[in-house]
């Protein structure tokens, strides 16, 4: 059992709450009212936008068929996830095609991209398409996670810079949340099977659960957020085993006659977090091996944070009451 | 973790018992997985020639017939107090060993329903005798604090070698790798059972100290001083029944659907049954550590978790298809075994740890015959009703994935109305 110094009622609000949450999202799912919810989202039936309406804002299909008269307009942008979608008319943004069957007659008019994942698309050679045409998964990328090609200055400059703002962090996280950071790092140091373990299940579980929760499209801001969560969870762990590293690095150097004193906490934190970061850096130059080691120092701080509760809790590894060891 | 203190410390004995267990365990799971699981199917479709009903039919008798079989075993062993002796299941395992091995060979000989029918209840046998026999042998071989390694090894090693190697899901192949295996292996513990050896006293010893004694889930009453199992667990115990016949269920039709054919374990590609058998391992180790670690409430939440969410994915990727995006299909793969893994984890441990000496054959039988053999009997029995009533495929799986997210809600239910019980350090620390 993992052992936490509080009452356990923080657990049990947290089970209540994503009780009610699940409820919810199960009644939601069960939902089976044909037509549009809120205007922008089709969930089953049959609709037409005539000639001369104006659907405002984005729209969703995730079920039913829609036709676009000739000179209906929909505001756009589209995502199309299942069902039919027959345009004869104009979307003013782009038209997102992950699934099901659409069909642009001679009088349609796209006014951004055409992104293709996935479905069935019959385009008509007359049919206007503004921006580009995306065909694969590639087009329904977030903006700003696209491979960007780097120069080698730029390349140079992302090899210092980052390390260095993460350094920063964790020398005024070491500063003025002592506690917290330690309690992380400690977590970390001393039970790094166990961070590691369950590190190592949230990197498997949580990435495609936000991924699911992104196409929803209506929980897309949800997803977002918990991808930064993401971010900063992992970041945190690192500067934690900066924290460790950095300690024992000046352990070392004292051992070594080159400093009488210990390094201060901040700068430990420092100069450890600047020296993980390079070494995680040099790692993406070994193939396999390299990712492979990325990937568990990314588990072993990811558990140690989400173990500690962000450092607010000791993590305290003794299971249930279990019998002594075996004597030997 | 124990084993690791044996080898420093020189504990052949105590190591060896260790190693066997892990390794009779996970040969016998891999056999299961493959051999009976896969190969029957195979055998009665294709050599005998049995209709896809009339196997499942077969398969749901093999089923009924192994749980009343070890559940009769478990009580028996019980009663007459072969459940705390070593030697007497080691010699129970050793003959059920020698069964399956001239099964395995016999297999070729079956070519009508009836052979097909008398090789299964035979089976049945031997497996309803090797439930409560083997699972019983943890008691003696494995310490309460390692039951979590141990378990993990056991799935990691089995899991691997299944899907790793059983690209051609043939009766055939299934027989040839199984003998490979089996045969040697029955050699081993025919000698072990009926060989004197000096150093089997010391393991038939083994249950009685301290450290195998009593399972995590037992506490003593202050008042009379006997063992009673913390009532927390068996809510989870009852939950956990269902999950298997969620699973069953769905695997039952994910098993068919030629969509999913290639990225599980019958895909062509080495590459994708590597990928899915190098998760296993990383998930079954994962499990390992956390049942060692981690309270059982949390640990369940994981596994209902990412039971509903497999599911859930699995529905939502039949509803909305993407195309030209192959590495995203195995993304419902790598959920799906890192679920089977955990769950698989945790029914190789608890057994013995809401158990002592005494009660783990009964406790096992009741346990594993109702967990994985009424279950599938169960699951097999709807799926085949669903089947004739025309519940197309995404029906079938929303019905799986919403029966998932119910046992989930469930779950959380039960966290929520029942009180926690204190850890040993808040015990400690009172």
């Amino acid at each position: 059992m993992i052992a936490f110094q509080k009452s356990p009622r923080p657990f049990r609000r947290l089970c209540l709450s994503l009780s009610l949450l699940l409820i919810l999202f199960v009644a939601g799912c069960a939902a089976d009212q044909p037509g549009r919810l809120g205007g922008t989202l089709i969930l089953e039936g049959e609709h037409t936008i005539a000639a001369g309406e104006r659907l405002p804002g984005a729209l969703l299909i995730t079920e039913g068929s829609l036709l676009v008269a000739p000179g209906a307009t929909l505001a756009g942008p589209l995502y199309m996830l299942s069902g039919d979608l027959d345009l004869q008319g104009e979307i003013a943004g782009d038209l997102n095609v992950l699934g099901g069957q659409v069909s642009l007659g001679p009088s349609a008019r796209v006014a951004g991209d055409l992104n293709h994942g996935g479905g069935e698309l019959a385009l008509d050679p007359a049919a206007t398409i503004t921006g580009e045409v995306v065909e694969g998964t590639g087009g329904m990328s977030l903006p700003g996670l696209e491979e960007v090609e780097r120069s080698p200055l730029e390349e140079a400059i992302r090899f210092l810079l980052e390390p260095l703002l993460l350094a920063l962090a964790g020398y005024f996280l070491a500063r003025f949340l002592p506690g917290p950071l330690s309690r992380v790092a400690a977590a970390a140091a001393e039970q790094p099977v166990v961070a590691g373990a369950f590190g190592l299940l949230v990197l498997i579980v949580i990435p495609a659960l936000l991924i699911m929760i992104a196409f929803t499209m209506i929980l897309l801001p949800l997803s977002l957020l918990g991808l930064l969560f993401g971010f900063f969870v992992v970041a945190y762990g690192w500067i934690a085993i900066g924290n460790r590293l950095g300690r024992w690095l000046g352990q070392g150097l004292q051992r070594l006659g080159w400093r009488e004193r210990p390094l201060s906490r901040p700068w430990a934190t420092f100069a450890g977090t600047l020296l993980l970061m390079f070494l995680l850096q040099m790692l993406e130059w070994i193939p396999i091996a390299g990712f492979a080691l990325f990937v568990l120092t990314v588990a072993l701080g990811a558990g140690a944070v989400l173990l500690t509760r962000f450092g607010w809790r000791r993590y305290v590894p003794q299971p249930v009451a279990l019998p002594p060891a075996d004597e030997l | 973790m124990e084993l690791i203190r044996y080898l420093k410390h020189g504990r052949w004995t105590s190591l060896f018992g260790y190693l066997l267990f892990v390794g009779m365990m996970a040969t016998g799971y891999y056999y299961n997985l493959t051999f009976v699981q896969l190969g029957l199917v195979d055998l009665g479709e294709r050599i005998v020639g049995l209709g896809q009903r009339q196997v499942a039919l077969n398969m749901a008798l093999l089923a009924i017939l192994t749980c009343i079989t070890a559940l009769a075993v478990g009580w028996t062993m019980k009663r007459r107090g072969w459940s705390s002796r070593f030697l007497v299941k080691l010699r129970l395992a050793a003959a059920v060993v020698l069964v399956q091995t001239a099964l395995t060979v016999a297999v070729t000989a079956v070519e009508t329903e009836t052979d097909f029918r008398a090789w299964i209840i035979v089976a049945s046998l031997a497996l309803g005798v090797g439930v409560p026999a083997t699972f019983s042998l943890t008691v003696d071989l494995i310490p309460v604090r390692d039951r979590g390694y141990a378990a993990a090894l056991i799935t990691a090693i089995a899991y691997f070698v299944a899907a790793t190697f059983s690209g051609s899901w043939r009766i055939e192949a299934f027989r040839t790798q199984a003998l490979l295996i089996m045969v040697p292996g029955a050699l081993a513990v025919l000698a072990l059972a009926f060989i004197p050896f000096p150093f089997l006293k010391t393991l038939a010893r083994q249950h009685e100290r301290p450290a195998f004694y009593q399972g995590r889930y037992l506490s003593r009453d202050p008042q009379t001083g006997s063992l009673r199992l913390r009532r927390s667990i068996l809510g989870l115990i009852v939950l956990m029944f269902g999950i298997y016949f969620v699973d069953s269920l769905g695997f039952l039709r994910l098993l068919d659907t030629p969509v999913y054919m290639n990225t599980a374990w019958q895909s062509p590609e080495v590459g994708i049954r590597a990928f899915i058998g190098a998760t296993h391992v990383v998930t079954a180790l994962i499990a390992g550590v956390l049942y060692s670690t981690m309270g059982e409430r949390q640990l369940f939440l994981w596994i209902f978790g990412i039971f509903a969410l497999t599911h859930f994915m699995y529905v939502f990727a039949l509803r909305f298809p993407l195309t030209g995006n192959d590495a995203g299909t195995l993304v419902e793969p790598m959920l799906y075994a890192t679920a089977v893994s955990l769950y698989t984890v945790v029914n190789f441990a608890i057994w013995a740890d809401i158990s002592t000496p005494r009660t783990i054959s009964v406790n096992t039988a009741v346990g594993v015959a109702l967990s994985g053999w009424t279950a599938t009997f169960i699951s097999t029995a709807l799926a085949l009703q669903w089947q004739e009533q025309g519940v197309s495929l995404v029906d079938h799986l929303n019905l799986v994935d919403a029966l998932a997210i119910l046992f989930f809600l469930g779950l959380l239910l039960l966290i929520y109305l029942q009180p926690r019980s204190e850890t040993a350090y808040e015990v400690k620390n009172r």
